[in-house]
């Protein structure tokens, strides 16, 4: 009874330990397509250029969704009152509540949103990153 | 026999969590939403890759991006795209194309998306090598994907280590490879078999990717991406299988003297040259 047991103990432990190294070996070669990213920049309503103008902007609206949070930020400069619905991730440990001052600085390819302590709230790419390197995936037929 | 039926009950609750593993763990086969650093950091990585690209005036690369850990194979990148220039009335876009297994399927597709989208695939890292080819090649590569001719190549029945030389699967580096081939050769080559004949003619060597007997075992048995039977019993015997991966294909094309450059781009955005422009050819 011994040695079936030592038996199948050996077998299933091999299987177990077998079994994670042919997981990551797929998900490394072939980069599977099942699951789409969520966009973590939709930008609803806004406009970058306006944004840009903004050396700070306050959080006047939150709304949790999954694993995202629908940012509304608001501000004002001398070319005039901008507002963006911004949807975005953020990083552990970092909290956000309405009425947060967030720092806007102007990258090349788009603007970041910081807060107080220097955590990046929020990236919005700008007008050329979003036409020209930005499309989700689509099944391929050809390039026409 | 108490002290057996609990040890085997909870051997199979082992096994099943690892199994459950196998279905959803790992890159992509769960759900991932970036962080808006990664989405940054994505953003720069295709910025600096669209700026070399004009620079140097390219119409199409291809492109090999680091899925996962896969060192003790001696690969670093591991999976290979083509990257081209599109033109509409609204500008220029530039769009990889690539196939991509189903996650958990035994099947793949062709699928198309933006350069930022490409970092944004749950990658190790953010590292890329970019191979260009010669300005024919761009130009005979491009005109198959501005056709339905480059999906004559695909086949859908998808083999992570899929046997270069048979037509029983396909791995997402063996259809850019065909696709080459088709390109390189385009009025002799009419589908996947003279691809095959033709990659076979030019002497091109595959990377030999040896399994443990273990791992061998456990891919068999539980993932549905991974098949040896399309491999010739030698290679079943030594635990020894050829299958295309980015570095061979990289090889084929310099064998074949139709690089133009080779250049890495690091996640830091540090740019190192393997191969610089000869402006040959």
């Amino acid at each position: 009874m011994k040695q079936i047991n030592n038996v199948i103990t050996a077998i299933l432990s091999a299987v177990c330990l077998a079994l994670p190294i042919s997981a990551n070996s797929q998900n490394a070669l072939s980069q599977s397509s099942q699951l789409s990213i969520l966009s973590p920049i939709v930008m609803i309503a806004g406009n970058v250029y306006m944004l840009s103008k903004m050396s700070t902007m306050i959080i006047t609206s939150l709304e949790p969704i999954g694993e995202s949070t629908i940012i509304v930020v608001e501000g004002i400069s001398e070319a005039g009152k901008a507002s963006a619905r911004i949807t975005t991730t953020t990083g552990q440990g970092v909290s956000l509540a309405v009425g947060d001052r967030l720092s806007v600085s102007p990258q090349e390819s788009g603007l970041l949103l910081k807060n107080k302590t220097d955590n990046l709230i929020a990236f919005i790419p700008n007008k050329q990153t979003q036409k020209n390197i930005y499309q989700h995936k689509h099944q391929w037929k050809s390039a026409l | 026999m108490k002290t057996f039926t609990i040890k085997i009950i909870m051997l199979l609750c082992l096994f099943c969590i690892n199994l459950n593993t196998v279905s959803y763990a790992g890159r992509q086969c769960t759900e991932f939403v970036p962080t808006a650093r990664q989405f940054y950091h994505a953003s720069n990585m295709a910025l600096a890759l669209q700026k070399q690209l004009h620079t140097k005036k390219v119409q199409l690369a291809l492109v090999g991006r680091v899925g996962g850990d896969l060192s003790a194979y001696d690969i670093k990148y591991s999976h290979m795209g083509f990257l081209y220039k599109k033109t509409t009335s609204s500008g220029e876009q530039w769009l990889f194309v690539h196939e991509l297994n189903e996650c958990g399927s035994r099947f793949s597709s062709l699928y198309d998306q933006g350069m930022v989208n490409f970092f944004l695939d749950d990658l190790l890292n953010m590292d890329i090598v970019v191979l260009i080819p010669d300005m024919a090649l761009q130009q005979k590569i491009s005109a198959l994907l501005k056709t339905v001719e480059a999906n004559k190549y695909h086949f859908k029945n998808y083999n992570m280590i899929a046997h270069p030389f048979s037509l029983q699967y396909q791995n997402s580096n063996q259809w850019v490879l065909e696709v080459i081939a088709a390109a390189q050769n385009s009025p002799g080559i009419r589908n996947r078999q003279d691809a095959q004949s033709f990659l076979k003619q030019q002497a091109y060597q595959p990377q030999l990717i040896h399994l443990s007997p273990l791992k061998k075992m456990g891919a068999g048995m539980f993932s549905s991406h991974i098949h040896f039977d399309d491999h010739t019993d030698k290679e079943n015997r030594s635990n020894s299988f050829q299958t295309v991966s980015v570095k061979s294909i990289i090889n084929y094309l310099l064998t074949q003297n139709r690089v133009q450059e080779i250049f890495e781009l690091s996640e830091q955005q540090k740019l190192i040259t393997w191969m610089a422009a000869s402006g040959s050819r």
